[in-house]
């Protein structure tokens, strides 16, 4: 079930509302894990049976992890959780494109180059479900955490609707307390809907809406054009497509989340941030520390740290980023261009690197810390990570290295520019507006919870505009959410 | 402030949000509802009529050239392309009831590949449903009938098409051939480009494509096969023709879904269709990698037509 379809909306009445009805608030857990398998069981059908799956081998694997004693029979069984999760992974997500590779390489060398592909359907949310899953049963045997003593509660950490699908990817430390506190507390009203969340939860929600449906859904048809067929066209041009998919993948990916913490937090639940303007990043490793964070710190947790981290001298350092940037993008989804992606931010983040241990006194020097040094290394910053995202957004490998060579190398025409702009007025309106509000959400901190704080009549009038808006300008084919696919 | 108060502020705000859209939806002309309704409104000439739907695909056909081919055969009849730019199968089925009024003998409908990309909500039928499927609101609301539906269904082109022009006259449009009411003459259309330049401009194509099962598409062009045949008019599909640009980077398993598609309807529906899709695909008399220039070059397209059109006849 997409959040932008009126589907979500009566789905989410009707859930508040039934909560709410339900008197027996013991009943509220078991009723929000049903409500969170109905909404993935409604998009994804059998489906559903690899997420069960998933959440019964990490909740016995996890006791089991926790139960044993012996280190080897405690590695065993991580080992045995991690190859159930990443061989589902594995085997929904890349066995196609695996299968392309051997096929092609069978060519070159004239070997059998015609095994079929398995054409599976890709489950939804998998990326981030087994994620979450693999947390669990890691963090039990660093003996960071004590697992679940309920299925009940695990199985709802798993399926919680809000973020089941697209993120945040949360850990077990941070959502099963929870649900704990409040039993621990006899308070078995686990869900109150409290007037600030409330409050500041509809205001996510609505600004998560507007964020895709008014921003990023009008932004498409530009990028769409642009990067449907890039061949010929100018170097403004396409760095106009980059900047335009940055913004829409901005917007899609962010506005997502703020529903999901928004949905998340009317019932009571805080999930993690997400997304800390990362277009005012001033550093790769700055922009890493703001976008998609709830990934970005997994990869460190889980993947970085485990590889030796920058514990093993600088040489492995920069390996041991390009292998977690690498994978990073193929997480995103079975495509070269995706890995071409992680390899240029691998890349950035081990050059920024070198530059900071090879020439400190560039690094520390006392111009990067004033306003106009600031300003100089985000447009640097962001120079690269619109750069990268072409190698996210158009698929043909050729095609991309046209856009990244036009990108780089200009060629100073803009006739094609100027047409490209007059045929996408409004695309490009919705543009500027978005870099507005996003330069005044950054200078303005806690805007959501200004807004969220307005006395009711303009909390109300700011509800009508946007929403107003929204349906004005609604899209009637609208783009899915672009992480809805990784 | 309770939570009483903060749900019915909520309740308020967005319920005259609503009631405000729908005020302003409601002002908005239906432009593809209008411009059809003033054409069929019309008294067409012919007692015989062929109506030939698509999208910018039969641009390059020529009603009159086709209805003469018919005639040096003996066969009398009126033909009207009615193609337009971009036709949807959704799109089209709202007034299908308008064609259906004209009593036309036979319908051709051009289609290609990319008349079955699906592009939007589809992800969420991405999977072979083996157990049940919950039915969804959204097809629900597709099933319910009404006059602003087509606005209703995308606020956002209705509103920007309104305000950045008025309803197109039909009588003004200039066309490329007589009978062809809804395709603007385009001069740039009747240029060839060769076959080097075409390769030059790669396309990224069928990113959304997605099976006979699951394809909403065909589900829409069955419902206006079913509306046409129900009405006793004969329905003829083509496959509209490419060239070897487009089909050299058709990919194989777009092109097993395409096939996939095309047999599903033609036994669904008991039809034959005709695939011209790689007919003239080595010619030298492309637009584009999907259009034929239209000249007189191409005259040979609206021959074929009536080849087919005459070999329908005929059975």
């Amino acid at each position: 079930m997409l959040f932008n379809t009126i589907d979500f909306v009566v789905f989410f009445i009707i859930l508040l509302t039934t909560i709410v009805a339900i008197k027996h608030k013991k009943f509220q857990h078991v009723f929000l894990l049903i409500i969170s398998y109905f909404f993935f069981y409604y998009s994804s059908n059998y489906l559903i049976i690899l997420l069960i799956a998933s959440t019964l081998l990490d909740f016995y694997v996890g006791k089991a992890i926790w139960d044993n004693k012996n280190i080897l029979k405690k590695k065993i069984l991580l080992i045995l959780s991690l190859v159930g999760n990443l061989g589902l992974l594995g085997f929904f997500k890349y066995a196609d494109f695996a299968i392309l590779q051997f096929n092609y390489l069978g060519e070159q060398f004239n070997l059998a180059n015609d095994i079929p592909f398995l054409n599976l359907a890709l489950p939804i949310g998998i990326s981030f479900y087994t994620f979450q899953t693999i947390s669990y049963t890691v963090d039990i045997y660093r003996g960071k955490l004590k697992p679940s003593e309920s299925l009940k509660e695990f199985a709802l950490f798993v399926a919680f609707f809000p973020q089941l699908v697209a993120g945040p990817i949360v850990r077990a430390s941070e959502f099963l307390p929870q649900l704990r506190e409040k039993l621990q507390n006899k308070k078995i009203k686990q869900i109150i809907f409290q007037n600030s969340n409330l409050k500041v939860g509809i205001t996510l929600m609505i600004i998560g809406f507007f964020k895709k449906m008014f921003f990023a859904d009008n932004i498409a048809p530009l990028v769409n054009d642009i990067f449907s067929n890039p061949y010929g066209l100018e170097s403004f041009t396409i760095i106009l497509g980059a900047i335009a998919f940055g913004l829409q993948i901005y917007g899609d990916f962010s506005g997502y989340t703020d529903i999901a913490i928004g949905a998340a937090l009317i019932l009571g639940f805080k999930l993690p941030v997400n997304f800390n303007k990362p277009y005012f990043a001033t550093s790769p490793s700055d922009f890493w520390k703001r976008w998609h964070i709830s990934l970005s710190s997994w990869l460190r947790d889980y993947l970085y740290i485990p590889l030796g981290g920058n514990k093993k001298g600088t040489k492995f350092t920069y390996a041991n980023l390009m292998i977690v940037m690498v994978l990073g993008g193929l997480w995103h989804g079975a495509s070269w261009n995706f890995i071409i992606w992680g390899v240029l931010h691998g890349s950035y983040l081990a050059v920024h690197k070198i530059l900071v241990n090879k020439f400190p006194r560039l690094a520390n020097n006392l111009f990067f810390k004033t306003k106009s040094g600031k300003i100089i290394s985000i447009f640097v910053t962001q120079y690269f990570v619109f750069l990268a995202w072409i190698a996210f957004r158009v698929k043909d490998t050729d095609a991309m290295m046209y856009s990244l060579t036009k990108y780089i190398i200009w060629d100073f025409e803009y006739v094609q520019t100027l047409e490209i702009i007059i045929t996408h007025k409004i695309s490009i309106g919705i543009m500027i507006l978005f870099i507005i509000s996003h330069y005044i959400i950054f200078k303005r901190d806690n805007l959501k919870t200004k807004i969220s704080n307005l006395p009711l009549p303009f909390w109300m009038i700011f509800l009508f505009s946007v929403s107003l808006s929204i349906l004005l300008l609604y899209d009637g084919n609208p783009e899915d959410f672009i992480y809805f696919k990784f | 402030m309770n939570t009483r108060n903060i749900t019915l502020a909520v309740i308020c705000s967005l319920v005259f949000s609503l009631i405000v859209f729908l005020i302003i939806i409601w002002n908005l002309p239906d432009q593809l509802f209008l411009t059809n309704e003033q054409f069929f409104s019309q008294e067409l000439e012919g007692k015989n009529k062929i109506f030939i739907l698509g999208s910018s695909h039969v641009y390059a056909l020529n009603p009159i050239l086709i209805s003469n081919e018919l005639q040096k055969n003996g066969k009398n009849f009126t033909i009207y392309n009615l193609g337009s730019p971009g036709d949807d199968f959704e799109e089209r089925e709202r007034i299908i009831e308008m064609i259906v009024g004209e009593n036309p003998k036979i319908v051709l409908y051009g289609i290609e590949p990319r008349a079955f990309e699906t592009k939007g909500r589809n992800l969420v039928s991405m999977t072979n449903e083996i157990l049940p499927s919950i039915p969804s609101i959204s097809e629900l609301f597709d099933s319910i009938e009404f006059d602003k539906k087509g606005v209703l269904k995308n606020p956002k082109f209705a509103l920007i098409r309104t305000i950045s022009k008025p309803i197109n006259d039909i009588d003004k449009i200039k066309s490329p051939y007589q009978n062809s009411p809804f395709l603007t003459y385009d001069p740039k259309a009747s240029q060839i480009i060769d076959f080097v330049d075409l390769y030059k401009i790669k396309k990224e194509y069928f990113s959304t494509i997605q099976p006979a099962e699951i394809n909403s598409n065909l589900l829409y062009l069955k419902r206006i096969v079913d509306k046409l045949q129900e009405n006793d008019i004969k329905v003829i599909l083509f496959i509209t023709p490419h060239s070897k640009v487009f089909l050299d980077y058709f990919s194989e398993k777009e092109r097993i879904i395409f096939e996939d598609i095309i047999k599903n309807i033609s036994i669904t529906k008991k039809i034959v269709v005709y695939s011209e899709i790689d007919r003239y695909s080595d010619l030298n008399v492309w637009h584009d990698h999907t259009h034929l220039a239209a000249n007189n070059n191409t005259n040979f397209y609206s021959k074929d037509i009536s080849k087919m059109i005459l070999d329908e006849i005929e059975k």
